[in-house]
């Protein structure tokens, strides 16, 4: 059976850092996937889901359990990319060399280069589109759109209250669809 | 041009946050309107293509990399200074004598707090855990990790959304404070008669929200039910071309009494007689909402009229007695809306009035 994440926390403050490790392994593809979409290239998402765990690690005695721990890094991580967003602003970064490390994700695009092409070109598009949001703006978005998140939920990873969520994820759905499509 | 309220509408209903009477006017808003149906349509795609992004796993050895920087990340960074050691000295004695000072000059002026109590539940309940669930600040620390692709199916999100999306704003309308009835369990004795029963009781105006299938005589039938209730129906010219297109067309009937009412919903669930032939009924489902400031607002536009004339007829006629009119829900100042305006009884108390809007699909 699995452990509990409470189980988990309660060993990695005892020293046990295979527990700690365990945690990782349960959430660090997640949180990845959410990052990349805040991130630019999967070098800084990589970075900054590792400097989370750090992070979190650091601050486990302080973690209470008022929220789950999958909020709690959650909202590191997302802080950080948002802090690393902000430094990078001055020096876009996007252009078709780094999308290139986003290959085709689909097995069947192996038998449908078309597909696949298509498949590629789609994801390209959606992802520059969201470079070109704020990243509180784009924040909003992969929270709600990729993990199904609530607003009570995205508003305890950002921080701030539901009205805010509400009014972000009204802009950037009206800014995204403008760019997607001035873009098509 | 959609108005900025209605975009925040639609883009809560994207969202899937909408409840009660929001979530209904946005579903009527989608059944009006092209342009917002549009607007959710490309709204929902977009949500899609995101969520349709592929997914990807970091490295196995991500995770040993992690647990490896765990110690370190546990070692406090060494400070650097910030200014040259001859300078900082200078510097640092100037500032003790200057705290020194202030230090000295308050511990003499202000008051001493109280100590403070340790089982003062307030004061333990205010701040139980200050340090809890802060976030760091520290500045990344860049490593070198390859991000290999795993192979994902993508799921074809967008089309289904697509077609979905209109099924959606057609399926009968929720809402947290509403009730909500099947023409067809209103035919036969079913609790759902003693709710009907119960509910109309509650207030002297209802919003009907009526979902029922495009056969093109929705309109026609509701007269025919309405005639054999000795209740006139005007019908504006729009309104039935609307109806026989199997667009949505808005009803406003007054002076109806409660079992009326009960006899309309129970008729309109019954097979249509059509001569020799007898077709099933169209009606669906009723959504029942009490009449709110809002949609008497939005009658009154529809009518042209204003609140107190809704209220109480500028000119009543004479006879009492039901009477009703069907408008298009853009609204009408044609001839036969000003007709019945003009011969509007006055209101009976005890009796109920009806917004009815009738959605065939």
């Amino acid at each position: 059976m699995p452990r509990d994440d409470r189980d988990l926390i309660a060993a990695s403050l005892t020293g046990d850092s295979a527990s700690f490790g365990e945690l990782v392994r349960r959430y660090q593809d997640r949180l990845f996937n959410s990052v990349l979409r805040v991130c630019d290239t999967a070098e800084d998402a990589a970075d900054v889901v590792q400097e989370a765990f750090l992070h979190a690690y650091q601050a486990l005695a302080s973690f209470k359990g008022d929220s789950q721990f999958f909020t709690w890094i959650y909202r590191i991580a997302f802080n950080t990319a948002i802090t690393l967003k902000r430094k990078q602003k001055s020096a876009m970064r996007l252009n078709a060399g780094e999308l290139g490390t986003f290959e085709p994700a689909d097995p069947s695009d192996a038998a449908d280069p078309g597909h696949a092409m298509q498949s590629a070109e789609d994801e390209r598009k959606v992802h520059e589109a969201l470079q070109r949001l704020s990243p509180e703006h784009r924040a909003v978005l992969v929270l709600k759109d990729m993990d199904d998140m609530k607003y009570e939920e995205m508003a305890e990873v950002l921080q701030v209250p539901i009205g805010t969520i509400r009014s972000r994820l009204h802009r950037a759905r009206l800014e995204l669809k403008e760019i997607l499509e001035k873009a098509s | 041009m959609l108005a900025d309220r209605h975009l925040e509408l639609l883009t809560a209903f994207v969202d899937g946050v909408l409840t009660g009477r929001d979530r209904e006017k946005a579903h009527r808003l989608l059944h009006e309107s092209a342009e917002s149906r549009d607007f959710v349509r490309k709204l929902q795609e977009n949500a899609a293509r995101i969520k349709a992004l592929p997914r990807r796993k970091l490295r196995p050895e991500f995770t040993a990399k992690v647990i490896a920087a765990l110690p370190k990340a546990t070692q406090t960074a060494p400070v650097e200074p910030l200014v040259k050691p001859s300078f900082a000295w200078g510097k640092a004695i100037v500032a003790a004598c200057v705290m020194l000072a202030v230090g000295v000059a308050a511990f003499l002026a202000i008051p001493r707090p109280q100590p403070v109590d340790p089982d003062n539940p307030y004061l333990l309940a205010k701040n139980p855990h200050p340090q809890e669930n802060e976030l760091p600040r520290d500045p990344i620390v860049p490593i070198d990790v390859p991000v290999p692709v795993v192979p994902r199916k993508t799921p074809a999100v967008v089309p289904q959304v697509v077609e979905g999306i209109f099924a959606k704003f057609l399926e009968p309308l929720e809402s947290d404070y509403a009730e909500r009835f099947a023409f067809a369990d209103l035919t036969k004795e079913d609790p759902a008669r003693s709710r009907l029963a119960a509910e109309l009781k509650k207030e002297d105006a209802y919003h009907l929200n009526i979902t029922a299938k495009n056969n093109g005589r929705t309109l026609e039938r509701l007269r025919a039910v309405f005639d054999m209730n000795n209740i006139p129906l005007t019908i504006d010219p729009q309104a039935q071309a609307n109806a026989a297109k199997g667009k949505t067309f808005v009803v406003y009937l007054e002076n109806v009494k409660q079992d009326d009412v009960a006899s309309i919903l129970r008729e309109l669930g019954r097979d249509d007689n059509q001569g020799k032939t007898s077709v099933k009924s169209v009606f669906e489902s009723v959504l029942m909402t009490s009449f709110s400031s809002t949609d008497r607002a939005h009658l009154c536009k529809l009518l042209g009229i204003d609140a107190k004339q809704l209220e109480r007829p500028a000119t009543p006629a004479a006879k009492q007695g039901s009477a009703a009119v069907a408008i298009p829900p853009s609204g009408s100042a044609s001839a036969e809306v000003r007709k019945y305006l003009e011969s509007r009884p006055a209101h009976q108390p005890g009796t109920l009035r009806l917004m009815i809007e009738v959605h065939p699909h």
